[in-house]
């Protein structure tokens, strides 16, 4: 598994971590706490996310045909991808597993785009009205990296521009087995 | 530790268990970096007296090859930087995955023995404890005891090339 | 596969799972995330099974090769089920669109390394489907050839195809990087249909290649089952 914190290691190799090196996974482990505790908060609602999501997207847009009970789970099962990538600070996760299959998936099947974003949307904001500000701010930035490459006109794109986590993203791994 | 939690929690949540060993981990990170800083300071001195005890144990280790404990000192340097990077993101894993496993088919294919690692690892132990702090030590020992582990687990070359071995004292 | 009537479903990527492949150096294996032995197979590992098989059977080989694909996607249409199917959605490939189907199908050929695949269903109810493959292995071994090489991939995609639709199908390469084309194309329809195209373009004078549009064409029934054109002649090499 690639991530900048596997690259770091790896480029390490024979020699020790330099204080750059230390100072920037020192960074990065000090707000696993936090990681953590948004992770666990969004485990216990992800029992009825399915449920709540579908019961708002009806709410909301009662006339999309779209939105089925297993459309609603299915949005909710990218919660644990999305956790994921906030527990290891790599938004690339997102953009490989969720934004670059839902692309292809959206093409294939001639699928409008804003009516996935517009569930995702209701997603999240199930999901933050159980979170801290703090734990809010942890997540939040990979749920806009999902909007914004889904959605690319959508709202988000200004908040992710500020948010977008701090590192460069790793370039693609490329399966040669 | 973080490391690791990232490969098992791929669509699964952390478990309680996991939360609170990270937890537990991050609060020892300022002392990880200090410990690795101290060791890094103390690599050349630790090498300079574990190799003087080294080469009287095994005096003829040098006729088997050009630069034999030139490049036992090389190894035994990377072996301090892996040692001290693995205590500080508190795993095993990565270094067996890069290093160890490799490290010790070299060593089978040079023909060490058994003896020769776990008496460079022995005076590695005993050297580190003389140079560094005590805390420093204490959370270092574990992956030092690990690589020993590892790299030990060798069988008996048919055609040892490490030479005679010659006991000053007690090692390990 | 259903083609449309399945509801919509939206799984995450499978294949772009970051442990997709896991390398156990301790026992020197790698496993997919369901547990399947992989391992990499080389160029020079390609070149070598080609040339033998190519020693072994001599003019056969072409048979031979599509075959051993054809096992080949038979036992990976089988693993695509457990995957796709039974791991991710819970559910029979049977079940899901067909849209779903193909974008994971896509995805295992990018990530196994296999190239980039492209499937065209404006055929579809002509019984007929087009797939692209791009960076495909055995024409990037082949430098040049006075026919197409692909015919590991024909027999694959045969089997694939097959097991996704229930259906007897094979698939032809029409259109070969070592022949100047930018990637592999591959027609598959119902296996006799393929058998009579193949014996067809087996009359095609030597040195001839018979473009995809000429074959999809006839295929179609846009041109004389007889008439054979071909473009300017190549030098054979393979």
């Amino acid at each position: 598994m690639k991530t900048w914190l596997s690259d770091i290691i790896h480029q390490a190799n024979e020699r020790y971590f330099t204080p750059e090196e230390m100072a920037r996974m020192q960074e990065y482990f000090s707000t696993m706490p936090l990681r953590l505790q948004t992770a666990s908060a969004i485990e216990r609602a992800d029992p009825v996310l399915g449920r709540e999501v579908l019961a708002e997207l009806k709410k909301q847009y009662p006339d999309r045909q779209l939105y089925s009970r297993p459309f609603a789970n299915d949005i909710a099962a990218l919660v644990p991808v999305l956790v994921h990538a906030m527990l290891a600070d790599e938004v690339q996760f997102v953009r490989r597993r969720l934004v670059d299959h839902f692309q292809a998936m959206m093409t294939n099947l001639e699928m409008p785009m804003t009516e996935v974003a517009d569930a995702i949307r209701v997603l999240r904001e199930v999901i933050f009205r159980r979170l801290s500000a703090a734990q809010t701010s942890v997540i939040e930035p990979f749920f806009n990296a999902l909007l914004v490459g889904i959605d690319p006109n959508g709202p988000e794109k200004l908040a992710a521009s500020s948010s977008e986590p701090a590192h460069e993203d790793s370039p693609p791994e490329v399966a040669t087995v | 530790m973080i490391h690791t939690l990232l490969r098992k929690c791929i669509d699964r949540y952390p478990t309680k268990t996991e939360i609170s060993q990270v937890e537990e981990y991050v609060a020892t990170v300022p002392k990880r970096i200090a410990a690795l800083q101290e060791l890094k300071a103390a690599q050349d001195k630790i090498i300079q007296d574990m190799f003087a005890e080294y080469q009287k144990l095994y005096p003829k280790f040098h006729t088997f090859r050009p630069y034999a404990w030139a490049k036992a000192m090389r190894d035994v340097g990377m072996t301090m930087a892996l040692c001290a990077n693995a205590m500080f993101i508190g795993e095993t894993d990565i270094l067996d995955e890069t290093w160890t496993i490799w490290f010790r088919s070299i060593m089978k294919s040079v023909h060490m023995t058994p003896q020769f690692l776990r008496d460079n690892y022995a005076l590695m132990d005993k050297h580190m404890r003389r140079h560094i702090s005590p805390e420093a030590y204490g959370l270092i020992k574990p992956y030092l005891d690990h690589i020993a582990d590892v790299m030990c687990a060798i069988p008996e070359p048919i055609r040892p090339e490490v030479g005679e071995r010659r006991p000053v004292g007690a090692t390990r | 596969m259903s083609t449309g009537e399945a509801s919509f479903r939206l799984r995450p990527g499978f294949y772009s799972r970051p442990d997709f492949f896991v390398t156990d150096i301790v026992k020197g294996t790698t496993r997919t995330a369901t547990g399947t032995r992989v391992c990499a197979l080389t160029n020079d590992f390609l070149i070598g099974f080609r040339d033998a098989l190519i020693y072994e059977t001599g003019k056969s080989y072409r048979k031979v090769m599509k075959r051993c694909g054809r096992r080949w996607g038979e036992q990976f249409a089988k693993r695509f089920e457990k995957e796709i199917g039974n791991y991710l959605f819970k559910a029979s490939l049977s079940e899901l669109s067909a849209g779903t189907v193909h974008t994971y199908l896509a995805e295992a050929f990018n990530y196994h390394g296999y190239g980039l695949l492209k499937i065209n269903l404006t055929y579809l109810e002509q019984g007929i489907i087009v797939a692209e493959l791009a960076h495909s292995m055995m024409p990037s071994i082949v430098s040049s050839s006075d026919r197409p090489v692909d015919m590991l991939m024909a027999g694959f995609l045969g089997a694939i195809f097959s097991y996704l639709s229930g259906q007897d199908l094979d698939a032809i390469q029409t259109a070969c990087p070592t022949q100047g084309a930018e990637s592999s194309l591959f027609v598959i329809a119902a296996s006799p249909w393929i058998a009579e195209t193949e014996t067809w373009l087996l009359k095609a004078p030597p040195h001839t290649v018979v473009a995809h549009e000429t074959i999809l064409k006839r295929m179609l029934g846009e041109t004389l089952p007889g008439e054979l054109t071909g473009s300017a002649p190549v030098e054979a090499t393979s």
